[in-house]
């Protein structure tokens, strides 16, 4: 049976003070973070989200300057020592977050080597993940608007894009495939899980506008702070 | 050459000029309990060689602790064995792991 995805609240305080990295993906913060903070401990600067999950779990999203480009780093507290808590965490943290399997590079449990962070090879820009970040990309805009080639161009600046994504698309051969995908949510109105049908986006002449239920819906992931 | 490494830390507020110096003259790095409200004197740093910015480079014998990840390696006071114990005039403990230091930060 599939578990409840557990609303994340964005928080405006400080950083946890004492964490452990527990995952990596193979993303940028800004997928999942308006404004992150500049922060600055004993090991570098960075840039830092932090969240509730009900009343049990904090975590923070962290990219360091020195970690790899297009990463953000999943950081529980320290007391957090449990192997089965940190793997329930961590589950709660990306189910809510809504992070594709396929963009977890590295999680608690598996075997690493310093400074090897492969990508997998299934991973690419699919339209659920393509639907959220049009969202986030929109809202990103004090008017909650994006035009259609605001969001191709802001699109590669989250998310590292995949050999995948760069194939030449099959039905729209001027594009590539991650294009095609994004231009799919626009354009693809009438399916259950569009943004319009949702009532997440209204559309624009020229692209998509949140509503207010898209604003609810982006604090439930914690892309917005309550 | 110690038998784990290379790591390194980038020049920053905490890893400043001076303690380049000291860190290479001691073959020791230190870390402290991080701020507001940290439990634990850490030792921190990044796997591999520095980049193209300054700071030092190390190796070490002491085992990273297993809650190190692929991007970052960490050493914790009383969970890591082979981490000793300083403190500075202050009286501030730190965590410590002897090390070979290269400073590129003159």
């Amino acid at each position: 049976m599939k578990k409840e995805v557990q609303p994340i609240k964005r928080q405006p305080v400080p950083y946890l003070p004492d964490v452990i990295p527990q995952a990596i993906l193979w993303r940028t913060i800004y997928c999942y973070a308006l404004d992150p903070d500049r922060c600055e401990d004993q090991l570098d600067h960075f840039d830092c989200a932090s969240y509730t999950v009900g009343n049990q779990l904090s975590f923070d999203l962290r990219h360091y300057d020195g970690h790899p480009d297009s990463t953000v780093t999943v950081y529980l507290p320290v007391e957090t020592r449990d192997e089965a808590e940190i793997d329930e965490a961590v589950e709660v943290v990306l189910s809510g977050l809504e992070v594709p399997d396929s963009g977890v590079a590295w999680r608690r449990g598996e075997d690493f080597q310093f400074g090897k962070l492969p990508r997998r090879k299934e991973d690419r820009l699919r339209e659920p993940e393509a639907r959220l970040l049009a969202l986030k990309i929109a809202a990103e805009n004090k008017d909650l608007k994006a035009t259609t080639a605001y969001i191709k161009k802001r699109i590669p600046e989250v998310i590292p894009l995949t050999e995948k994504d760069l194939e030449q698309s099959k039905s729209r051969p001027r594009e590539k495939l991650w294009q095609q995908i994004v231009g799919n949510v626009i354009s693809h109105s009438g399916t259950s899980k569009s943004i319009f049908k949702r009532g997440l986006a209204s559309r624009t002449s020229d692209g998509i506008k949140v509503t207010q239920t898209g604003i609810n819906y982006l604090k439930r992931v914690g892309f917005l702070i309550s | 050459m110690r038998s784990l490494g290379p790591f390194h830390r980038k020049e920053s507020p905490t890893q400043t000029r001076q303690i380049a110096v000291e860190q290479e003259s001691s073959s020791e790095i230190w870390g402290a309990t991080p701020k507001n409200g940290g439990m634990v004197p850490t030792v921190q740093a990044y796997p591999g060689n520095l980049p193209s910015c300054r700071g030092v480079e190390f190796s070490t014998d002491v085992s990273i602790h297993p809650g190190s990840c692929p991007i970052e390696a960490r050493w914790y006071l009383g969970f890591t064995p082979g981490v000793e114990e300083r403190k500075n005039a202050a009286g501030d403990i730190f965590a410590c792991i002897p090390a070979d230091v290269v400073n590129f930060q003159p």
